[in-house]
C-alpha cells in the first residue's frame, strides 16, 4: 500500500476530528453511551481509557516483531486486560467514588473496540513513538467526545455540570436525556456535527470500506 | 516438517503467549500487593461510617465494640454500642451474583434505627434502586425480632428489581436471625 509517511502532528490530531474513534470510526459506542450521564464519570472514563490505550499501544508496538501472527489477538487481549486491571486496582484504592461511578464499564475497557482496533490498525505496524502519539490523539478524541456528550446530557437532563447547578429550578429538565434514548439523540447529533466540521475544515478524506473492492484492487496494482 | 518450521509455527506462539501472560500476571500480583491493603482500609472505613450512620446513639466509631461469636450464615460483621444497640452487616448475592450489602442498626428492643444498603453491584437504575432512601423508608422502625416477608406488614420489594429485592430481604432475614441468636 503506497501511503505517504504521516507527520507526527497529523498522527496526534487524527483522533480528534478526522478519525475520531467515537464519532467517525464509530467504535466503543457502548461505553460512550453508558458513561455520559455525568461529566465527572465521563472525565474519569476518558482518563482511564487514554492511559490504557497509550500503554497498550506502546507495548504492542514494542512487541510487534516478537508476537507471532497466530496468537496476536490473545497476546493483545492479555496485555490490554493487564493494564485495565492495574487501572482498576489503583482506582479502587485511591479514587473510590469514581470507581463506584464507572462500575462495570471500567473492566469492560478490556473489550473496548477502540483499543483493540488501534492495536490492530496502527500499533502493530508503526514505531513506538508514532503508536504512543496515536494513543494520545485517540485518547484525547475519545475524552473530548464523551465529555462533550456528557455536558449536553447532564445540563439538559439534570440541570447540572460537573455537579454544579447551571440551570435554575424553574426550568424543566429533559428527563429523557439521562436515559438511553437521550444518549442516542446526542450521539447522532454529534456525529452529524463532526461530519459538518470536517467539510468546513476541508479535511474530508476518502474512506474505503470492505465492500469497496474496486478501490482496493486498484491499490493492490 | 523441518525443525525450524516447527519452532515458528507451533512452539514460538506458545512460548510468546506464555511469557507475556507470565509477565502480566507478575505485574498484577505486584500492583495487587500494593493496593490490596489500601482497598481493605477503604472498605473498613466505609463500613465503620455506615455502622455509625445506622446507630443514632453512637457518634464515633471508637465507641463500637466488635462482636465475633455469631454463627448465622450471610452475616459478615456485628458491632455493639455501649447502650446495648447493635449494628449487623449481612451480604447476599443479588442479580447475576453481585453482592448486596445491608447494614441495619437495632436498638436494645430489636427495633430498626437505621438501614444502609450498598447495591452498587446491581444493574444501574433498576436493581440499584433498592438502595434509594425513598425505598428504604418503608423499613423505618421495623421489628427485627421476627422474620421479614416481602409484601407483608407494609414492606415490599422494588417492582422490576426482583433479584435485588430478594437479596435485600434475604440479608434482612440473616440480620433478624443473627439478632435473635445474639439477643
Amino acid at each position: 500500500m503506497a501511503q505517504e509517511k504521516k507527520s507526527k502532528v497529523s498522527i496526534l490530531t487524527n483522533g480528534i476530528i478526522k478519525e475520531n474513534p467515537v464519532l467517525r470510526l464509530v467504535l466503543g459506542t457502548c461505553s460512550t453511551l453508558a458513561v455520559t450521564t455525568a461529566v465527572s464519570s465521563a472525565l474519569g472514563m476518558g482518563a482511564a481509557f487514554t492511559f490504557v490505550l497509550v500503554c497498550a499501544n506502546i507495548i504492542i508496538s514494542l512487541l510487534r516483531k516478537v508476537i507471532p501472527g497466530k496468537v496476536h489477538l490473545p497476546c493483545y487481549i492479555v496485555i490490554i486486560a493487564g493494564f485495565v486491571t492495574i487501572v482498576q486496582m489503583f482506582m479502587q484504592a485511591y479514587m473510590e467514588s469514581l470507581y463506584n461511578a464507572l462500575g462495570v464499564f471500567l473492566p469492560l475497557i478490556v473489550v473496548n473496540c477502540i483499543i483493540l482496533g488501534r492495536a490492530e490498525m496502527f500499533a502493530c505496524k508503526n514505531s513506538v513513538v508514532d503508536s504512543a502519539l496515536d494513543g494520545i490523539g485517540m485518547g484525547i478524541g475519545y475524552t473530548l467526545t464523551v465529555v462533550l456528550m456528557a455536558s449536553i446530557r447532564e445540563i439538559l437532563g439534570s440541570g447540572t455540570w460537573l455537579g454544579f447547578k447551571v440551570l435554575p429550578d424553574s426550568m424543566a429538565k429533559i428527563g429523557i436525556m439521562t436515559q438511553a434514548p437521550g444518549a442516542f439523540f446526542c450521539f447522532g447529533l454529534l456525529m452529524a456535527g463532526c461530519v459538518w466540521l470536517e467539510t468546513k475544515l476541508d479535511a474530508r478524506i476518502e474512506r474505503k470500506s470492505c465492500c469497496d473492492i474496486d478501490n482496493l484492487k486498484k491499490e493492490a496494482e | 516438517m523441518s525443525k525450524s518450521s516447527n519452532w515458528e509455527s507451533t512452539i514460538k506462539p506458545i512460548v510468546v503467549l506464555s511469557v507475556i501472560s507470565l509477565i502480566v500476571s507478575l505485574l498484577l500480583a505486584l500492583v495487587n500487593s500494593m493496593t490490596a491493603p489500601v482497598i481493605a482500609e477503604n472498605t473498613k472505613r466505609t463500613t465503620l461510617a455506615a455502622y455509625v450512620g445506622v446507630l443514632p446513639s453512637v457518634s464515633d466509631a471508637s465507641e463500637l465494640e466488635e462482636v465475633t461469636d455469631y454463627t448465622t450464615a450471610g452475616v459478615t460483621g456485628v458491632v455493639k454500642a455501649p447502650d446495648g444497640s447493635m449494628a449487623i452487616k449481612a451480604e447476599e448475592s443479588g442479580f447475576d451474583g453481585g453482592i448486596v450489602t445491608v447494614i441495619v442498626g437495632l436498638d436494645a428492643n430489636g427495633t430498626e434505627t437505621g438501614i444502609w444498603v450498598d447495591a452498587s453491584t446491581q444493574t444501574k437504575g433498576i436493581g440499584s434502586a433498592v438502595a434509594e432512601d425513598d425505598f428504604l423508608k418503608q423499613f423505618d422502625g421495623l421489628d427485627c425480632t421476627q422474620s421479614v416477608v416481602m409484601g407483608q406488614n407494609g414492606v415490599d420489594g422494588k417492582s422490576g428489581a426482583t433479584f435485588s429485592s430478594k437479596a435485600l430481604f434475604a440479608a434482612l432475614n440473616d440480620i433478624v436471625n443473627c439478632y435473635n441468636e445474639l439477643a
